[in-house]
């Protein structure tokens, strides 16, 4: 369902025209002063924000523990399906903050049920990120949810939708948005600098859904690995340690986002929707190209997904059936107008024609995936209500997006998409597989 | 259990609608197949199939691993045969099973089955309730949001259910039938979120007649009500609304205005401006911040005034855009004192305001310190390649280090702003061939470096530099040689090392230090300049004067793995101040020697560090070296050490 008319203010409209002004003089840009959200030190466990984590693993404790270097956040509840996981967060928040300070959950319905949480960070794989974030949503939590937010364009939009009804906050992990070096390269392209812009590229993996069933092993204690809850929403299928000890579920259909394009095209398109002022839309048509699909948008501007062929990248990478590592790092981006073009990736490094436009470049000093920024500003939305960089609206179309491409892949045809009614243009197949029944009894 | 991967790739298999496909699948349904086999057909039938795969789906709905396989392909036929197998699985379905098809029949807003929704919505299964509720509330019609309405009362999840298609009617247009949903949710006995969830709701669908109400919501005690009123005001669109908020803003409490002025100052409008910008007169830092965000011109008098006793005003003053800006500070430049200036200069930098760059060069020369410091700054942000002749006069005239050094950065920073990589050190070059005095070229030499090393070489500064090396002034010749020691590749090595034979001290033992290293270079394999480093080394050896030139030499040697140096760190193993050092080096270029024509040599030296050498580490090296030909993990790291 769409965004009603009467609220359908512009995703980011406001933020942009003042982000573009803080990065031109380097600084960072606050929605409220800082001592008016109660972070400049000294803060009252009181006014502290509290914290609740949900399948805090690698990535989760990435961005956990930069919300946990902030002063104003209490660390309060932790969930996880795995003992191993509960026992080290609950140690975790115990060096912080003393013993008794925090609660470990098996079932996130028990943390979410608890009335003295303001926030909880979903870092749970892809299967449980709509609808972890919808419940969390529905009990009055503000979310920061990892990305892919939802492994199906019926979910994102349900997610986007249940955010706007119930006025939470959220953020999308999509922290490259508050990432210097992508926010030059998106500046260059929104002010003009590359003159008239006509090519956006991202990179993606390249693209592989997975079927089939691990061997069946003895489910083990749920109180030590809760293999029930751990499926969640996605399909039923016997138990193996590989998925949940190992993390080896990326790729399968029914636990991965769009056959892994949304691992970085979550990041990726969602740089290239920015930079292209698409933040409230999605391209119309898809059309694959062995690893590459091929998109565009109504006004004629191009989106081109793609693995390889970034500068630097060599030919023959060990790594090259997965993801693209370019001399400017992982998770490239390109920008192209038709009088410059610059490409940046996660090691900080600017690509750019003409040599002149590096006199833009002013105190972009941060690089790299440090999600502190992000995770900064979703804190002080949670203060302030305001709109974050990755708000529902941003993310639901990035993620379409996204979907929708990896729908033309997996079909092996071009796709028409209408970006208001949100289907497919005459192609039941692809409008099938907008949407997948989640698993009972849970409730998207 | 069979495994299968499959990769989507062939279009003829998933064109919805496909009969022979769908039998094929139907086939793979059969209960003898492998349950991965069957569970993957049914996801198959969910994108291709046609309604003569309902039956044999429908009969799965209630197996325990298959259900929800069968219910994923119902779920997504459009067809009615599919609504009407999953309204059967109501009769005779329970537990999680029944709770997914009502699931389902709510997805695809199936409006026959709003009767059934209703019996199992007041029945005494909480959780199937629950489910039928939601399921009511997304098919929306008037007669399932009639049974919502009447579990309100006795059922918390109606509420919620409720507010689902309240939001739904507002969707399309109809705002009068939202608004009485949402009042009846916020009028009931709803808590918690479904009340936030209301009050945002009817406050939104009320539009500008929503104020009230939001004001209201705003004076609230309670932070969460408090908060929605926050939210609302970013998402309540209409002048009359801003201007409303405006009025009020005054009114309210000292606690709420700042988050009240910040939900302002994102919403933006008619009258925000003004409001934000008589705040900020009265001295409140957060209007002064905000104005960062949405000042213009109008507002720079005021930040100006308030430069001194704001901490927010510099920072706002760097971002409020345009030209005209950039005017007034630099005419309010002429109306204060030095610190004043000093300050203004830094917002100057900070906008890159290059229609000051005038004005700064001037300034850099100012008597004050402070003054001409802070215009130096500034001028490696708003100086362009023009400017490099004025700001190479302002480098080379410099009092003290200090402020040279502020020069030097401005010019690096023009310098990299010609667009043609290879001109970038012309205009250095232009003055060190233009400088009368050896006074005037020895300050160009530090950032003619900088330069180079940016550039990874240049042959036109190469060239220059070498000649400098030949100036009859000694001042001019020690700047040069520094320069070319710190040269970004190894071409200058041969240069250098000729100069540290004919050269006296301080220079010779400069040039000697920079043929090392670029010599370091090429052996560690971070320089490809195609030199043989032994040689360098070896030509280096002849011209150590003392300890800590040996000590270079050494580590030096441990990058080459040839038996030459081998040789030479053998001989530097009889000076006391460096034989540890020489040791080590040894232990470390002496693994693939162990394999080849001079292994007898290179063992019998390995035997002498292992009996002789005081160093533990050491000697445990090159003992492990002689016994496995292979250095340890432990040894390697004692260099760093």
């Amino acid at each position: 369902m769409k965004t009603p008319a009467a609220v359908s203010a512009s995703a980011s409209n406001s933020r942009r025209a003042f982000l573009k002004q803080a990065l031109l003089a380097g600084v960072a840009p606050l929605i409220v002063p800082g001592r008016v959200l109660g972070r400049d030190g000294g803060v009252a466990p009181s006014n502290r924000l509290a914290l609740g984590g949900i399948g805090i693993g690698p990535r989760g404790k990435m961005v956990l523990e930069t919300m946990l270097a902030e002063k104003d956040v209490h660390y309060r509840a932790t969930c996880d399906v795995q003992a191993r996981l509960r026992t080290e967060w609950l140690g975790r928040a115990e060096q912080l903050y003393g013993k008794g300070a925090c609660t470990a959950y098996r079932d996130f319905r028990e943390l979410l049920a608890r009335p003295d949480l303001d926030a909880v960070l979903i870092a749970t794989g892809d299967r449980w990120h709509a609808v972890a974030s919808m419940y969390a949503a529905r009990a009055g939590k503000d979310v920061y949810c990892e990305k892919p937010c939802g492994i199906t364009i019926g979910l994102c939009q349900s997610l986007s939708d249940t955010m706007r009804q119930t006025g939470r906050v959220f953020q999308a992990g999509t922290q490259r948005r508050n990432v210097p070096n992508f926010q030059f390269a998106v500046h260059l392209a929104r002010s003009g600098k590359l003159g008239r812009l006509h090519t956006l590229h991202a990179s993606i993996y390249k693209l592989q859904v997975l079927h089939d069933w691990l061997p069946a092993e003895p489910e083990p204690d749920p109180e030590v690995i809760d293999w029930n809850m751990w499926l969640g929403p996605a399909p039923w299928r016997p138990y193996n340690k590989a998925y949940v000890v190992d993390r080896r579920w990326r790729g399968y259909y029914d636990f991965d986002s769009g056959a892994k394009l949304h691992d970085w095209g979550a990041h990726t398109v969602d740089l290239c929707q920015w930079a292209g002022d698409c933040d409230d839309t999605v391209p119309t048509d898809y059309e694959p190209d062995g690893d590459t699909i091929r998109a565009r948008y109504a006004n004629g501007l191009r989106l081109v997904l793609r693995p390889n062929r970034w500068i630097g990248q060599p030919e023959t990478a060990p790594n090259a059936a997965n993801f693209a590592v370019g001399s400017t790092g992982t998770c490239p981006v390109r920008f192209e107008g038709d009088e410059g073009w610059v490409e940046t990736g996660d090691n900080g490094t600017i690509e750019l024609h003409p040599a002149s436009l590096r006199q833009e470049w002013r105190a972009f000093v941060m690089r790299g995936t440090d999600p502190s920024r992000h995770t900064r500003e979703f804190l002080d939305c949670v203060k302030s209500r305001g709109l974050p960089a990755a708000n529902h609206r941003v993310m639901r179309h990035t993620h379409i997006a996204c979907h929708a491409a990896a729908i033309a892949w997996q079909l092996g045809r071009k796709v028409k998409f209408d970006p208001v009614a949100e289907a497919f243009i005459g192609d039941e197949a692809a409008n099938r597989m907008r949407t997948r029944a989640v698993r009972e009894p849970w409730i998207a | 259990m069979r495994t299968f991967i499959f990769l989507f790739s062939a279009a003829s298999l998933l064109a919805a609608g496909d009969a022979a496909k769908t039998r094929e699948l139907l086939a793979q349904l059969k209960a003898d197949a492998p349950l991965a086999e069957r569970a993957r057909a049914c996801q198959q039938l969910a994108i291709v199939g046609t309604p003569e795969a309902v039956p044999a789906l429908a009969a799965l709905l209630g197996e325990a691993q298959l259900g929800h396989y069968a219910r994923e392909a119902l779920e997504a036929m459009a067809e009615p045969a599919a609504d009407a197998a999953l309204r059967e699985g109501l009769a005779r379905l329970q537990g999680t099973q029944l709770i997914g098809v009502i699931n389902s029949l709510g997805a695809r807003g199936d409006a026959a089955a709003v009767p059934v929704l209703g019996r199992i919505a007041g029945g005494a299964d909480a959780s199937s309730a629950i489910a039928a509720l939601h399921a009511l509330a997304r098919i929306g019609t008037p007669e399932a949001v009639a049974f919502v309405r009447g579990r309100l009362g006795d059922n918390p999840a109606a509420a919620g259910a409720l507010l689902v298609a309240a939001d739904r009617l507002l969707g399309r247009g109809r705002a009068a039938e939202a608004v009485k949903l949402f009042d009846e949710v916020r009028g009931g006995q709803a808590g918690g979120q479904a009340a936030l969830t209301a009050t945002r709701g009817a406050i939104l669908a009320r539009g500008e007649a929503g104020v009230p109400l939001l004001m209201e919501t705003l004076r609230s005690p309670d932070p969460a009500r408090r908060n929605v009123a926050l939210l609302a005001m970013r998402e309540l669109p209409g002048a009359g609304v801003t201007a409303a908020l405006v009025a009020e803003l005054e009114r309210m409490s000292p606690a709420l205005q700042p988050l009240v002025l910040a939900a302002l100052v994102d919403r933006g409008g008619a009258g925000v401006l003004a409001a934000v910008e008589r705040r900020a007169q009265a001295g409140d830092e957060d209007a002064v911040t905000s104005l960062g965000r949405i000042g213009g011109t109008s507002s720079v008098p005021l930040l100006l005034g308030a430069l001194g006793q704001s901490e927010a005003a510099p920072r706002s003053l760097a971002l409020i855009p345009g030209p005209e800006v950039d005017a007034l500070i630099l005419k309010a430049l002429t109306a204060t004192d030095a610190a004043g200036r000093t300050r203004l200069i830094a917002i100057l930098g900070d906008r890159g305001a290059t229609s000051a760059t005038s004005e700064l060069l001037r300034l850099a020369r100012d008597r004050d310190q402070a003054v001409s410091g802070a215009a130096r700054r500034a001028l490696a942000a708003t100086a362009q390649p023009d400017d490099l002749p004025e700001l190479i006069r302002l480098s080379v005239t410099a009092a003290d280090d200090t402020l040279r050094t502020l020069a030097d950065r401005a010019i690096f920073a023009a310098s990299m702003k010609i667009l043609e990589p290879e001109k970038r050190v012309d205009p250095l070059l232009e003055a060190l061939r233009t400088a009368s005095l050896p006074s005037q070229r020895v300050p160009l030499f530090r950032p003619l470096g900088a330069v180079v090393r940016s550039l990874r070489g240049s042959e036109s500064a190469l060239a220059a530099v070498k000649e400098a090396t030949r100036d009859g002034d000694p001042a001019v010749r020690e700047a040069a040689v520094k320069c070319l020691g710190d040269w970004p590749e190894a071409s200058a090595a041969l240069e250098l090392l000729a100069l540290a034979k004919k050269e006296a001290e301080p220079i010779r033992s400069t040039a000697l230090a920079g043929a090392v290293r670029l010599a370091t270079e090429v052996a560690a394999g971070r320089d490809q300049t195609p030199l043989d480093s032994l040689s360098l080394l070896t030509q280096a050896n002849a011209l150590v004067a003392n300890d800590g030139e040996r000590m270079m030499l050494v580590s030096a040697l441990g990058h080459v793995r040839r038996i030459e140096a081998l040789r030479l760190l053998e001989a530097y193993r009889a000076i006391e101040a460096v034989k540890t050092e020489a040791a080590l080096a040894l232990v470390q270029i002496a693994p693939p020697l162990l394999h080849g024509v001079h292994a007898v040599e290179t063992k019998h030296a390995l035997e002498k560090i292992a009996a002789t050498e005081q160093d533990a580490g050491v000697r445990a090296r090159a003992a492990e070296l002689l016994r496995t030909g292979a250095a340890t993990k432990k040894a390697s790291g004692k260099k760093k050490k």
